[in-house]
């Protein structure tokens, strides 16, 4: 008799209860077991045939999509609270009520930080409007001024033989001018109105941007009787992010790291990636830069225009000179290479907003604030007017 | 006020009023399988897959009835998952390895033929997250692929420790587990143990509302390990 059953004579010996009243017991595990949830995802991208349903389907996915949340001040659940009932009360084919929605639309995001953050209206009569969040915020400024293109009195300032070049063709629609030259004849001069360098270096269509590009590119690399670089970026929206490589690649030969940057990883409003450097890998043929570069901004220096200060600026070399720039920097690519960013709701709205969030390499996040120069030059119509570009002169100041 | 673990072990040993009569201390230790009990629908092109870990535990058992016992079993838990990208993004992932302290009680049914036991063991158990890891890769939206501005971005790595955000994670888990026990005697006081236990999550891993939609812990643990009837008590764990 092994162990198991002589202590089954002492149990029955001392009326232990026996195994079978127990056996309720084996009736917890399914309990438990039925205590599985399916879990529903509010998270739609359907056309929407009520207000109530846009409202849903808008506010999940800037809950999911929006990479900001870790900074922003924004209680998107309040928002909620506050707008569904409103929306609610909407028909989605009255046109009063069309228009109603876009009032409560910019209402909802208008303190967001992101900077990218942009409602463009696919449907009905306000089809091709939108609503962009920052420029509200700027409008309401004491400061706000509208845009002023610097290429006019840019040239002033080069000496005879500057080239400058269009190409409206390898983006039709939005056409790219560029700029270079000397200064006093020892200043390299490079501007563009946007960023699409890369693209229309490599187009096949001639353009009269190559051109430009090939004799900064070409003089960088040949600096000789050169004493310092000169870049503008002032009332330059952006543009592609390729460009970064391609022009600030131009400068150095080993990766230069200026940031870091991080994507979201789930649903949750605070799911991120861990941080991974942001580096400027260097292009084919460049050099290590010695010379003292300098870069204007401006309060419409925007997006790509930002990130290349930026990143040239993580240069020992390179001072900015003008005013603290719009603080739109992270960029945003298709929704979904990160399951993030920019998003529609078909036949509706579509959404644009930064697919990473952005951190300078100090530590800083400058999404919503702005990039701050080094020498801050206020922006001064009247002098511009006359030919005199105050923020241009700071930089020959600081050359000579 | 008295944490999670503390009020478990004390309803544990008050419900014992003689330890050391029928009491066998063990150690165990073995692989984890864990997954992430989600809902991602919402997100392209992605897949969830469960991920492998170990565990350790000290199981403590007191025979109530030769057939029933109850057990506790406190020990290190890893739990990991991965959300993996598909297709056109195939390459990119992100892997989570969190490290639990894990206090499951319960109580076993029991059955022996000769030297073999074979059990079912079952109940409660709170987990308090120790420690993570998070491991992938990303598509670095500034590392072009390619020289001939596609939208083709290189990936980048990361593995760092994860950065406990109270506004996000819960620091405690709660649910319940189940699963079968065999014990081999190898000698008066000895027994070689072997356990397969599913423990399921109650609780969300992630706050809401700052994440609206739950996710839950459900982890299998394989270990093997061995028992010891402690002084006084008799040789049955």
């Amino acid at each position: 008799m092994d162990l198991f059953n002589r202590r089954d004579l002492v149990a029955a010996a001392f009326n232990i209860p026996p195994m079978k009243r127990f056996l309720f017991l084996l009736l917890l595990p399914p309990l438990l077991a039925g205590c599985k949830k399916d879990i529903s995802n509010p998270v739609s991208d359907q056309p929407p045939t009520t207000f109530g349903q846009a409202f849903d389907e808008f506010w999940n996915q800037v809950n999911v999509n929006y990479v900001y949340w870790d900074i922003d001040t924004t209680d998107w659940n309040a928002v909620y609270q506050q707008y569904k009932p409103l929306f609610s009360s909407l028909r989605l084919g009255d046109t009063a009520d069309l228009r109603r929605s876009a009032g409560y639309f910019r209402q909802m995001t208008d303190g967001l930080t992101d900077h990218h953050f942009s409602i463009t209206f696919t449907d009905g009569v306000l089809r091709d409007s939108s609503i962009i969040p920052a420029y509200d915020q700027y409008r309401l400024d004491p400061a706000f001024r509208n845009p002023y293109s610097y290429l006019g009195s840019d040239v002033g300032y080069l000496d005879s033989g500057y080239l400058t070049g269009l190409d409206n063709t390898t983006d039709p629609g939005n056409t790219l001018e560029a700029a270079t030259g000397t200064i006093n004849g020892k200043i390299l001069f490079f501007t563009c109105t946007r960023f699409n360098l890369s693209a229309s270096w490599q187009s096949s269509t001639l353009n009269g941007v190559q051109p430009v590009l090939q004799y900064f590119f070409q003089r960088l690399q040949s600096p000789s009787g050169l004493t310092a670089i000169l870049l503008d970026f002032r009332d330059n929206p952006g543009g592609d992010v390729n460009d970064l490589n391609f022009l600030a690649g131009q400068f150095t030969t080993q990766p230069l790291h200026f940031g870091y940057t991080r994507n979201k990883s789930g649903n949750g409003q605070l799911d991120y990636t861990p941080w991974i450097n942001a580096n400027v890998s260097p292009q084919a043929g460049a050099q290590d830069v010695t010379l003292p570069i300098y870069i204007l901004v401006d309060k419409y220096s925007q997006s790509m225009a930002e990130i290349m200060t930026m990143a040239l600026r993580a240069l020992p070399q390179c001072k900015v000179i003008g005013e603290t720039t719009f603080g739109a920097t992270g960029p945003f690519a298709a929704n979904a290479l990160y399951d993030d960013g920019p998003f529609d709701i078909p036949g509706f709205l579509s959404v644009t907003t930064s697919s990473v969030e952005f951190k300078y390499i100090n530590g800083k996040i400058y999404e919503g604030k702005g990039f701050p120069p080094d020498y801050p030059v206020a922006f001064n119509l009247q002098s511009l007017d006359s030919g005199i570009d105050p923020q241009l002169n700071k930089a020959l100041s600081l050359v000579q | 006020m008295i944490n999670k673990p503390a009020l478990l072990i004390i309803l544990f040993l008050s419900a014992e009023t003689s330890l050391f009569a029928q009491t066998s201390l063990g150690i165990e230790g073995g692989l984890s399988y864990n997954t992430y009990h989600t809902n991602i629908d919402n997100r392209t092109s992605t897949t969830l897959a469960g991920g492998t870990g170990f565990n350790l535990s000290i199981p403590l058992r007191y025979r109530i009835y030769p057939w029933l016992y109850v057990i506790a079993t406190p020990g290190l838990v890893q739990k990991a998952y991965s959300l993996n990208r598909t297709d056109s993004l195939s390459g990119e992932y992100d892997r989570h390895d969190n490290a639990y302290f894990q206090l499951p009680i319960g109580v076993g049914l029991m059955r022996s033929w000769r030297r073999l036991r074979v059990g079912l063991d079952f109940g409660l158990y709170a987990g308090y997250w120790l420690y993570g890891r998070v491991e992938g890769r990303t598509a670095n939206i500034f590392g072009n692929a390619t020289d001939n501005n596609s939208e083709q971005f290189g990936l980048s790595g990361y593995d760092a420790s994860y950065s406990f955000d109270a506004r996000r994670d819960n620091r405690w888990e709660e649910g319940w587990w189940l699963g079968p026990a065999l014990q081999y005697r190898l000698g008066a006081s000895w027994w070689l143990t072997a356990r397969a236990t599913y423990y399921g999550a109650l609780t969300s891993q992630e706050k809401a509302p700052v994440s609206p939609i739950p996710a839950y812990n459900r982890t299998w643990i394989f270990s093997i390990g061995g028992t010891w009837s402690l002084p006084h008590s008799t040789s049955h764990p």
